[in-house]
């Protein structure tokens, strides 16, 4: 990615969905760190479901291990419902297990970006700029309504030096 | 000749995140970085309590599973994979990549169903122990020496484990 550009995120209303209440005021304070405001927080897929309808934001963060719903079936809905206050919303997921299989889940339920816990200021930021720099057009099919998948979700190339390449189980174990 | 279905209907939807972001000419970004960490550094205090209780929750979800009979259920592989979670999603964002590190390794063992025998709780416990030595002794990053004598140990016990079923 060349060098980032440093944007003033002080209008963006942004909603967390995040069971956690210390990693909710994690993010939170790492987008006040940004000058971002302070976002809506929710810790169940209900309030989430309700905040993006009442505060119309910019922006969703959320987690994959949200309850009763999870995180997948909040972008599902979100994206798909016809109830849906804001179809084409941009959504960050998140999650603490970053299997192949999420990642993939999550692009192809309609996901702008995918974001590994731990949180990082450079990876939010990264991906918030993403979606300002190179927002992707929406497709509509018979099966899948969201951003384009072409492209690849974002390579965050320095990031993927934070997994470790010999894990204390090996996938070998593990199979 | 396959025949082509009908082109995909394509929109860009607004974009109110571009609309209402602006670009800061005179400002690096280095400087919005150093903000944010700031705020995180804020919490570190806090972020070692929330290590030391998740690192006591992870050994209060093995007794209680070490109490049972038979494979482990659902509600007790769930109980401890949701400490190895809370411990890893934190750590990492505070420095304590070890942790997060022993944290993902307990998940993934604790998630596979062909370990889910209680002798697998020996192994759990090794890891308990591993994360409180580490916030014992404040191991930050990759721990040095110390740290890595804690992972060749663990990565030995589970190789002993594994190799065994």
């Amino acid at each position: 990615m060349p060098t980032l550009k440093a944007y003033d995120l002080s209008k963006i209303k942004i909603v967390v969905a995040e069971e956690s209440p210390f990693v909710q005021r994690l993010v939170a304070a790492v987008l006040t760190g940004l000058q971002a405001p302070h976002p809506y927080a929710a810790n169940t897929s209900d309030i989430a479901m309700r905040l993006v309808a009442e505060t119309e934001p910019d922006l969703v963060i959320l987690d994959w291990e949200l309850k009763p719903m999870s995180g997948l079936e909040v972008l599902r809905a979100l994206r798909n419902e016809e109830t849906s206050p804001n179809p084409t919303i941009p959504i960050i997921m998140i999650s603490g297990h970053c299997a192949i299989e999420r990642v993939t889940a999550s692009r192809d339920n309609g996901a702008n970006e995918f974001m590994g816990k731990p949180i990082t200021v450079d990876a939010l930021y990264k991906r918030i700029v993403t979606l300002i720099e190179r927002p992707r057009p929406f497709i509509r099919l018979e099966t899948y309504f969201g951003p384009c998948r072409r492209r690849k979700f974002e390579e965050y190339g320095d990031e993927r030096r934070r997994v470790n390449p010999h894990p204390i189980i090996s996938p070998d174990e593990a199979a | 000749m396959t025949q082509r279905g009908p082109e995909p209907e394509q929109f860009f939807p607004r974009n109110t995140i571009k609309e209402k972001a602006r670009l800061l000419p005179m400002t690096n970004v280095a400087n919005l970085y150093a903000a944010a960490d700031q705020a995180i550094k804020g919490m570190t205090g806090e972020a070692r309590d929330y290590l030391k209780t998740g690192a006591a929750e992870l050994r209060a979800a093995c007794a209680a599973a070490s109490a049972g009979d038979g494979q482990l259920d659902t509600a007790e592989c769930e109980r401890i994979m949701a400490a190895a979670n809370a411990l890893r999603d934190v750590a990492g964002s505070f420095g304590y990549s070890l942790i997060s590190e022993i944290a993902s390794s307990l998940y993934t063992l604790v998630s596979n169903p062909k370990w889910n025998d209680r002798q697998v709780l020996t192994v759990v416990d090794l890891h308990a122990d591993a994360i409180e030595a580490i916030l014992r002794q404040n191991l930050k990053n990759d721990g040095g020496a110390t740290g890595s004598a804690i992972v060749a140990s663990l990565r030995k016990a589970v190789y002993r484990f594994a190799s065994d079923r």
